[in-house]
């Protein structure tokens, strides 16, 4: 061959094999809603995160959304304050757990300069002292026993051992009592409740899959809110107030939605994103009734009570250090709210979830703010606290009426109820909201926009 | 038995040296891949960050380049070993927010080439020589989600694994000798990698797995490239080397 002529043929053989290539990338085209054709109107229940988000999937998609609500405002279990330090303070969700989540990523990209890792020290309330990690990690008389402590956590994903409610388990292996009252706060105040409430097997089923990471963000100012406002606006506009559907027909061709103003709305599809409770007690009648699996899921999935509590001081009654305190009898987390703020307000939030919300619950404003600065007291001997403090805040979830909780936990009886929770049922009737998040991230914000995608979904492609 | 494993490779790696006929290939090309699983995880990234408008597009395509080693086992037959880089992305910048998928992948294929018009011949008259790969290896594909240029985590820990997929290939090949110690060669390779896991890709890049995508895959490739192709120690006569026999060139006028 002549080498003119093989040039020639290795100039064409080049791009040909780019579009050879091209065309056989073409053949594998892949598409993650592939054959989802739906185009039909969906009416989502519920304004909070999961349905605000899931509305504004389903616009972005060019369909006809409306969201409605039951009470007077959007946001659900977000909720700032405005007035009570003149910053807004969080009534409801607060933090943004780890880096690696859709909600940590919205954040970042619209209000990067916010993002305020965890300010301050950790102290402990152990044996009637404040007492920093280092201490309970190092302090040779406790022999050790402060890592099995800190390091628990860790070990939940892969408990080997029978089911036994995670008090049980603590109790029967590795934790000493005089650490209980921190274990308490560490592990189920968080999750919204109380040790003898949570599950090792719903556990292990959360922390399995919990993959956002440990890291703790708060916003140096604004509102949760005002993140959500910004980037789902369409889907905040679609929003109908005061609508409490007490009605979901799901028997004809159209699912008929009727609130209890007698208001019927029709549609192709609904999402059902509120809180576990309303379904528990039944306030929306489903016709025909739910599977009997479903149902028992309802039932199965228990949610907390949970309170969160503003006490602003004139001046810090806290170390200048403190970020947290952990371990209280009466409040098993407080943080220092302002820390970061750049506000000269001092606010500490008490964080109090389960049996010790519950036992605050029906006190008075006044009783629970002398419940709790006498733990302060106590916390700082040195200190006025009662002579600081100069306002209480109270937020109860459980008093709120469409929402009645703070968030689902891990109970023994949730085991594997969380997916068919999330089941679609006959292909009208679909569930969003983070107690439908089966993969570890139940109970946050980022688990709630999990699922109303989950559920979007499942609408495109029904 | 490490250490005759060791022996028994270098004397089919070198096996060439000892024959003559070597040649050292430079190359550079594109690496095409075919798989479905990853690309929906990277959709379902653009999916959920509707914020987002410029989107990531799929894995697709990547600059290659290689550098490889034939050597002569018989007359017809090559050993041809190499070393190739290409590294796949999928990126989208909006505004100051950069997302990013980059997967490095090194590839360490053990081929045979076999000239079929040269078997049992002592004389090669053309400098065109068609052959055919085939062969197979292993790759080492280092996945990595950069957000603003930083590493994302998986609970705390930074993604940053190491797999280690195993691959067979064939293809199709034309080697040019320009002159006696340099020629081109066009090379058009299909990889088929039966399994890869790119364990946790979908935490790393969409922060949970809620629709159950999966890191698993079977992956087909393919490589396009042009070569130039340097002979080690080529003859001090005008001959042609095929085996250990040494032909006289036709002379051209």
């Amino acid at each position: 061959m002549d080498r003119r002529i093989l040039l020639r043929n290795l100039l064409l053989g080049i791009p040909s094999g780019y579009f050879l290539s091209s065309m056989l990338s073409s053949c594998t085209k892949t598409d993650l809603l592939e054959g989802a054709d739906f185009k039909g109107r969906v009416i989502v229940i519920g304004a909070g995160v999961a349905g605000i988000y899931a509305a504004q999937l389903l616009k972005n998609r060019g369909i006809d959304v409306t969201v409605l609500e039951a009470s007077s405002r959007v946001g659900g279990r977000i909720l700032a304050d405005d007035s009570f330090a003149g910053i807004p303070l969080e009534l409801g969700a607060e933090e943004i757990h780890g880096k690696n989540s859709l909600y940590y990523d919205l954040v970042n990209f619209y209000f990067p300069d916010r993002l305020l890792p965890e300010q301050g020290e950790d102290f402990y309330w152990f044996e009637n002292q404040l007492r920093t990690e280092t201490f309970i990690l190092e302090n040779s008389d406790l022999q050790g026993a402060g890592q099995t402590l800190f390091q628990i956590n860790d070990s939940f994903g892969s408990y080997p051992g029978s089911d036994m409610t995670v008090l049980q388990y603590l109790t029967e292996f590795p934790v000493e009592d005089r650490f209980m009252e921190i274990a308490n706060a560490l592990i189920a105040n968080e999750y919204g409740t109380s040790l003898n409430r949570m599950g090792m097997f719903a556990l292990k089923e959360a922390e399995a899959e919990y993959s956002s990471g440990l890291e703790g963000f708060f916003l140096r100012e604004g509102s949760v809110w005002d993140v959500f406002e910004k980037a789902f606006p369409e889907a905040i506009e679609a929003v109908l107030l005061n609508q409490v559907v007490n009605k979901i027909d799901y028997s004809g061709s159209k699912v008929l939605v009727t609130t209890a103003g007698n208001q019927t709305y029709s549609a192709d599809r609904v999402l059902v994103t509120v809180p576990i409770t309303i379904l528990q007690e039944g306030l929306i009648n489903m016709l025909p009734a739910l599977p009997a699996d479903k149902l028992a899921a309802i039932q199965n999935i228990f949610m907390g009570n949970g309170m969160k509590i503003m006490l602003r001081f004139s001046s810090p009654i806290w170390l200048e250090e403190t970020g947290s305190i952990v371990g209280g009898t009466v409040i098993p987390e407080y943080w220092v709210t302002t820390n970061g703020k750049g506000t000269t307000a001092h606010v500490l939030t008490a964080f109090v979830m389960g049996e010790k919300a519950e036992a605050l619950t029906g006190l008075s404003d006044q009783q629970i703010r002398e419940a709790i600065l006498n733990e302060l007291q106590l916390m700082h001997p040195d200190e006025d606290v009662v002579g600081k403090c100069i306002g209480i805040l109270v937020k109860n979830w459980a008093d709120e009426p469409f929402i009645k909780g703070a968030y689902s936990f891990p109970n023994p009886e949730s085991t594997g109820q969380r997916e068919i929770l999330a089941r679609p049922e006959q292909g009208k009737i679909f569930f969003a909201g983070e107690a439908t998040n089966f993969n570890g991230h139940l109970a946050t914000v980022h688990g709630a926009m999990e699922s109303g995608f989950r559920a979007c979904k499942e609408i495109l492609e029904s | 038995m490490k250490k005759l494993r060791t022996i028994v490779f270098l004397s089919i790696f070198f096996s060439g040296n000892l024959i003559s006929q070597n040649y050292f290939d430079v190359s550079g090309g594109m690496q095409t891949l075919q798989q479905t699983e990853w690309n929906k995880t990277i959709q379902t990234y653009n999916f959920t960050r509707i914020w987002l408008k410029e989107q990531m597009p799929d894995l697709r395509n990547a600059s290659n380049v290689s550098i490889g080693y034939s050597g002569v086992l018989a007359s017809g037959l090559f050993f041809s070993p190499s070393l190739s880089f290409s590294s796949f992305r999928s990126s989208a910048t909006n505004g100051e927010y950069r997302s990013m998928v980059r997967l490095r992948w090194l590839s360490v294929p053990l081929c045979l080439d076999i000239f079929p018009l040269e078997f049992g011949k002592d004389s090669v008259s053309s400098s065109v020589r068609p052959f055919l790969r085939v062969g197979g290896g292993a790759s080492l594909l280092m996945p990595r989600v950069l957000i603003n240029d930083e590493l994302v985590t998986v609970g705390d820990e930074l993604y940053q694994p190491m797999v280690w997929p195993f691959f067979y290939t064939a293809g199709l090949g034309i080697r040019y000798n320009l002159n006696r110690g340099i020629g081109i060669l066009f090379t058009a390779m299909y990889l088929n990698y039966p399994n890869i896991d790119l364990e946790d890709f979908s935490y790393a890049l969409n922060g949970n797995n809620l629709v159950g995508l999966k890191n698993e895959t079977s992956v087909q490739s393919m490589t396009f490239q042009l070569s130039c192709s340097f002979r080690l120690n080529g003859p001090k006569t005008d001959t042609e080397e095929v085996g250990k026999k040494k032909v006289k060139f036709k002379k051209r006028r």
